[in-house]
């Protein structure tokens, strides 16, 4: 038997835990085939499951172990892994949920899985010092309206039509539960930034007008479009955007890390 | 020894006297902190890809006391074709750390594109044979060094293997020049599991291939109808382990001797403390000893 159809009867075993066929190249010495191949798909199996649960803590504390257990199984055949770095086996996770019919009951479980990843996203990212925002008000006033201001790597903005990081905070205790549940009775959205000072990960809810200025920000656009789509955003909730207060805020927090003419 | 290029640690050891433990993310703070005296350190590459991370600036700390060794798991040697984002973060971090010893595991991870971050066992045949050694060789050109091969703990072995485990290694190591990395449990794991003689693969293997020693935590699962030798990382060294291992001085003297621990993970302490019995025995073979 060639290497090719060897190792593809073994992913096959692998990943569907359909050991017959794969049996007929292994050795028993002693033991059933199966049951060598078995010690394989379940090492597996709990590979993966760890993996999930060290990358996912919150989901796992919302839908409790047994539920999540079961999911982690169900993704592990459904996801193709297209890396052997198991940092990223979760990184589809979110959307493996979103397909499973019985958590149409609870449609903002995805979304916090997504927050959970970005969370690891923000922590592996680079660290780079932050500027002072003296730095921005020494420049000519002139030219501010085509300056780019470049965001720590660490930053990340995610939005939700659900409440995600209170659901976040009282799934991690540190909030009221209650708090979260009528949030998510009123709908409340979510505009969300993460980011990293240190080492410890920061979750922040804005304003919608500053994530989206935030956002332009994030997206290299200059400081007056910035500032033009925040003023838009708080146009349309019926509020204002305050570009000082919103200068203050990411200055504040180290978050520009270069100021590009 | 001629692989070791960094010396940092204890100058008065020669490498081959070197002990170490694996860097382990929640021992982070305790090596910073505690520096607690071992020879060498080593890491899964996969763990300090993102070398703007919190966790590579502490490797990056770390390595101006230790030596450093890299040591992969998803490669994929015996896949169709190497894992291309596995051999850029090697040939990054071994540009960037300097390491004294690189090396990887002999087995296949994925197919069709697919990965099973698992160890899995080649069939010992001249087909393995010529894949592994064009990929030792791919890897060794493109790091531009010798890599180091390790053995793995396997729980099954092919009906079509053509010779045995040390017959395909000494031949890798004769073809490509590459090292061996000799995991001492996955070597008594083998030998439980499939009834082989640890002490013959000890006196057929080619010592002057074999360039690191590693020492883990193993268990046995019992069922109804047999039982099997997991290589579980998750205890202490077993006995039966340190005496392959005095097996390996008295047949090839000392050799950089590292303690492999991922789960269960005690106090570093504990750890440091269970290293120093393989810098007794190296001390027993008339080398020097860490304080």
């Amino acid at each position: 038997m060639s290497l090719a159809s060897c190792q593809a009867q073994w992913a096959r075993a692998l990943a569907e835990g359909a050991f017959d066929e794969a049996a007929a190249f292994v050795a028993g010495n002693g033991l059933a085939p199966q049951r060598r191949l078995w010690v394989y798909h379940n090492q597996l199996r709990l590979a993966w499951r760890d993996a999930l649960e060290t990358t996912y803590p919150v989901v796992l504390a919302l839908t409790g172990r047994r539920y999540f257990r079961n999911a982690a199984r169900g993704y592990g055949g459904w996801h193709r892994a297209p890396t052997g770095n198991l940092r990223d086996f979760g990184a589809a996770f979110a959307d493996y949920l979103e397909k499973r019919p019985e958590l149409a009951l609870y449609p903002y479980l995805p979304d916090v899985a997504r927050l959970e990843w970005i969370r690891t996203e923000s922590v592996a990212a680079a660290e780079e010092p932050g500027l002072p925002l003296a730095l921005l008000a020494a420049i000519d006033g002139q030219a501010w309206a085509h300056l780019r201001l470049r965001l720590a790597p660490s930053l990340r903005l995610f939005a939700s039509p659900y409440p995600v990081a209170r659901i976040f905070a009282a799934a991690s205790g540190r909030v009221d539960k209650q708090a979260a549940r009528k949030a998510l009775q009123q709908r409340e959205a979510a505009a969300v930034v993460v980011y990293r000072q240190g080492r410890a990960v920061t979750m922040e809810t804005l304003m919608p007008a500053n994530w989206r200025w935030l956002l332009a920000l994030a997206h290299g656009r200059p400081l007056a479009e910035a500032v033009a789509l925040g003023c838009e955003t708080a146009a349309r909730m019926d509020g204002a955007f305050d570009l000082r207060a919103a200068l203050a805020w990411t200055f504040d927090r180290q978050l520009v890390t270069a100021i590009d003419p | 020894m001629g692989q070791v290029a960094s010396a940092v640690a204890s100058a008065s050891k020669t490498p081959d006297a070197w002990t170490g433990i694996g860097l382990r993310r929640p021992h982070h703070e305790a090596w910073r902190t505690l520096r607690p005296r071992v020879d060498f350190l080593e890491i899964h590459p996969e763990n300090y890809r993102d070398t703007g991370s919190a966790d590579y600036a502490d490797l990056e700390t770390l390595r101006h006391d230790y030596a450093i060794s890299l040591h992969g798991v998803s490669l994929g040697l015996g896949n169709a074709a190497l894992d291309a984002q596995a051999l850029h973060c090697l040939a990054e971090l071994t540009l960037r750390l300097e390491p004294a010893l690189v090396s990887e595991h002999l087995c296949w991870t994925a197919h069709a594109g697919r990965h099973f971050h698992q160890l899995l066992p080649m069939p010992f045949t001249q087909e393995t044979h010529d894949r592994l050694v064009a990929h030792i060789q791919q890897v060794q050109d493109h790091l531009k060094r010798s890599l180091l091969i390790e053995p793995i703990a396997a729980y099954m072995r092919y009906r079509e293997d053509d010779r045995d485990e040390v017959d395909l290694i000494n031949g890798l190591a004769g073809a490509t020049g590459c090292g061996v990395l000799l995991d001492l449990t996955n070597l008594y794991v083998n030998g439980r599991n499939h009834g082989e003689d640890a002490h013959d693969f000890l006196n057929r293997i080619d010592v002057t291939a074999v360039r690191e020693i590693h020492l883990a935590g193993c268990h046995c699962n019992q069922f109804a109808g047999g039982e099997m030798w997991i290589d579980s990382h998750d205890r202490a060294v077993p006995e039966a382990v340190w005496a392959l291992y005095d097996a390996v001085l008295a047949r090839m003297g000392p050799r950089p001797t590292l303690l492999e621990r991922d789960a269960a993970l005690p106090p570093l302490a504990e750890l440091v403390s269970e290293i120093g019995r393989a810098q007794r025995s190296t001390s027993g073979n008339g080398r020097d000893v860490a304080c």
